[in-house]
């Protein structure tokens, strides 16, 4: 992969391995499935762990007690996240983290909340976008939530109590419904427009990495498969209607990682960008970046926009595909295919939610005109 | 010939070509004797010639053999500028792309010091013959045999869709010199030339009228010991070295053609948009975008490939995917093209003639460049095979 930091990638990777298996990941689910209680706490000892490796403050720069890592390690991590199915909104964390401790270090809402993250006691990260019922994605009943708003220069950050979620189509994250209004305490940042944007399109570049990452694992899956079942004297990956499905779904997922690295690139912390300028309190020089702000912005939205269409038109036919390889086998619960297409149907829907394939087309179409993505 | 002091800086080497590609080419244009036609062999050749006269050949060569020994960032500068300035790509694609460096790298210096001079003065053009009738797709099933006789071979053959060849002075064959070999050993690379007795062009009339393929049949051709390139047995493996040769900048001039024909695009749409119903105007606007996609992901591949290519890691499967994709979205834009035009297609009114014909040839001739340099099967075949080790069909 384009961004593969091997000295930041390996260690969460191995960790993944041995700590995030479907294997694991399966035992949970019989956890739930037998009404258990402790079901809603499923994946709390995980979430903990993560939080003790310091995967959340990945993007909090290291003056501020973070690991300093910019987006292409980011995008990196996540795309193990999504290939390990990582059922928690670790995206999520890295972002908002990122933003509130660059916003307000030392807001008393912003030590609780690095505080609860560090002890992994905080999971909830509500999704309160479109006004009306709030969709929490991923819910463990004990643990707070939060939600980031933004309004006429201001970030509202709330929280508010815990609560049960329960499993849709992908069986292995609880979500839930909150109704509007059911915040206890927040506190309100000024921010302006163009670093919530740029906060706004990291987090949805993050998810997109993760839909790559659960895409990826996918086909490895069915490429083993392929590789294995045997039927007319030979694997079936040997003959071509398998062998160009596969290898068109390679090249889908390697295009979409692709933009994905460049639009990382661009949102990068260290660069002119406003965060950095804030950072520095330096305003003028905020105000002599503004235009190019403006061109980067645009510029941004378009990388963003280009990276969510491929990484979905690539993600839905992969794993469709790697269903299909699998023959009768894929629509067994044994099979482990199903797991990727359900989380695949979840992300989807969250990233579906913001804009429909149409509308990101729209989108294109129109931030296109005056520039080219790629200079 | 002309020498310029080519500037080292990659900005001041980019400002620079394309200041001189602006003056030269509308230059070029104005002086052409009859109505310039960007498309037919003697423009491309006419302009060709201009660039290799003023210096702008062997940009990658050594020094010694009147090279500019630039490195290949800035060739690949070059390549795009050149392709920027809307000037065609020339007849002698093979000689300065493929055949030379293959030459530089597997030549004696005796051939070197005979066969350098012409190309890079565009004298002498080259064609490769490789495909035959019975050996497309499946290139190690070439028959063409070349025959031990003395100390020369005899080469006897048919090839075919042999670009440029009815140009051509010369031609690299690949041909079987051991008579009892199977597939990929014992396959020579022989330099033939095309005036020699026995040697016979045949120009094959393509979909779009015109005929840059041709059929080249030798008939006891003799080819001396000296025109053997390289070792006898060793044509396989310089055949794919020879490819790989243009593995960073190939895509170039395609891909900056690929982005100017897709703004072209977006201008149909627009000027279409009055006589479009909402949904059809939605429809188009989608697709356009959607190709929008494509050429910033080639631009990424293109982009790898030449980091890869200046970093000298061996080729990968990537060249596959770049092919594929870049051949099957073109045909995608051109066809979105040909629907706005609409009824134009059938017979332009003169406001749309020039566009019509320009994307009518272009979409006809886009239905090759799924098949030419390995058909989309082949390259998902080597991605299947290669990157995700499938069993080899």
């Amino acid at each position: 992969m384009p961004y593969d930091d091997e000295l930041l990638l390996d260690p969460v990777r191995r960790f993944l391995d041995e700590q995030c298996t479907l294997a694991t990941l399966r035992t949970a689910t019989q956890v739930a499935e037998a009404g258990c209680r402790a079901a809603f706490r499923r994946h709390a000892g995980l979430w903990s762990q993560i939080c003790q490796l310091g995967w959340p403050r990945l993007l909090v720069a290291e003056k501020q007690g973070g690991i300093g890592m910019d987006m292409i390690e980011a995008v990196g991590l996540m795309e193990l996240a999504g290939r390990a199915l990582l059922p928690l909104p670790l995206g999520y964390w890295m972002s908002s983290l990122a933003l509130l401790t660059r916003l307000a270090p030392q807001s008393p809402f912003t030590k609780a909340i690095e505080a609860d993250i560090q002890d992994g006691s905080l999971v909830g990260y509500a999704l309160d976008e479109k006004g009306g019922s709030i969709f929490v994605p991923y819910c463990l009943d004990a643990s707070p939530l939060i939600t980031l708003r933004y309004a006429d220069g201001v970030v509202q950050a709330r929280r508010g109590a815990g609560m049960e979620g329960r499993p849709g189509v992908d069986p292995l994250i609880d979500s839930g419904w909150l109704p509007a209004g059911q915040w206890q305490t927040g506190d309100d940042f000024g921010c302006d427009l163009a670093q919530w944007e740029a906060f706004d399109l990291r987090t949805r570049l993050l998810l997109a990495a993760e839909l790559l990452g659960v895409a990826a694992r996918a086909l490895e899956l069915a490429t083993d498969y392929a590789g294995q079942r045997r039927q007319f004297g030979h694997s079936i990956g040997h003959f071509q209607a398998i062998k160009h499905r596969l290898a068109q779904d390679w090249m889908n997922l390697d295009n979409a990682r692709l933009l994905i690295a460049k639009a990382a690139e661009e949102l990068a912390f260290d660069n002119a960008s406003p965060e950095r300028a804030d950072a520095d309190h330096n305003t003028n020089k905020t105000a002599a970046c503004n235009d190019v702000a403006q061109a980067g912005h645009k510029q941004c939205s378009l990388l963003v926009m280009l990276a969510e269409h491929a990484t979905q038109q690539a993600a839905d036919a992969a794993v469709r595909n790697a269903l299909q390889v699998h023959g009768a086998m894929g629509m067994t619960w044994e099979c482990d295919a199903h797991f990727y297409l359900k989380r695949v149907h979840f992300l989807g829907a969250i990233m579906r939610r913001r804009y429909t394939a149409a509308d990101r087309l729209q989108q294109i179409w129109q931030l296109s005109e005056t520039q080219m993505a790629v200079d | 010939m002309n020498e310029q002091v080519l500037p080292q800086d990659p900005p001041a080497f980019r400002a620079y070509v394309r200041a001189w590609m602006k003056t030269h080419y509308a230059q070029f244009v104005r002086d052409w004797p009859a109505d310039p036609d960007p498309v037919s062999l003697a423009f491309r050749r006419g302009w060709e010639d201009t660039l290799c006269r003023h210096g702008w050949a062997g940009l990658g060569w050594p020094s010694q053999y009147g090279g500019k020994a630039l490195p290949l960032s800035h060739q690949a500068i070059y390549l795009e500028e050149l392709a920027r300035s809307g000037a065609p790509l020339g007849v002698n694609l093979i000689g300065h792309g493929i055949f030379a460096p293959t030459l530089l790298h597997f030549g004696t210096e005796a051939q070197k010091q005979q066969y350098l001079p012409g190309i890079l003065r565009n004298e002498t053009i080259w064609c490769q013959g490789y495909s035959e009738p019975g050996a497309g797709s499946d290139l190690a099933a070439v028959t063409t045999r070349a025959r031990k006789v003395g100390r020369d071979f005899v080469l006897d053959g048919h090839k075919i869709w042999t670009s440029f060849a009815n140009l051509a002075d010369y031609c690299f064959v690949l041909a079987r010199t051991d008579p009892d070999s199977q597939r990929h050993r014992g396959l020579s690379f022989l330099l033939v030339d095309m005036c020699q007795p026995g040697v016979r062009v045949e120009p094959i009339r393509q979909l779009t009228g015109e005929a840059e393929f041709c059929e080249v049949f030798f008939e006891q051709v003799i080819v001396r010991q000296d025109c053997l390139l390289g070792q006898e047995g060793e044509g396989w493996r310089m055949a794919m070295t020879a490819a790989s040769f243009e593995r960073g900048t190939y895509f170039i001039p395609r891909l900056v053609q690929f982005e100017r024909e897709l703004a072209s695009v977006r201008q149909l749409i627009d000027q279409a948009a009055s006589g479009l119903s909402a949904v059809a105007l939605q429809d188009y606007r989608q697709r356009w975008s959607a190709l929008y996609a494509d050429s910033a992901i080639l631009q990424l591949k293109s982009r790898r490939a030449l980091k890869a290519a200046m970093s000298g890691s061996p080729p990968g499967p990537e060249g596959s995917s770049t092919k594929v994709h870049w051949s099957e979205a073109h045909q995608r834009m051109l066809d979105l093209a040909m629907q706005l035009l609409g009824l134009h297609v059938c017979t332009p009114d003169a406001r749309h003639q020039t566009e019509t014909e320009f994307f009518t040839r272009a979409s006809l001739w886009s239905r090759a460049e799924t098949v030419l340099a390995g058909t989309s099967e082949i390259q998902r075949n080597i991605i299947g095979e290669k990157v995700l080790g499938l069993e080899k069909g």
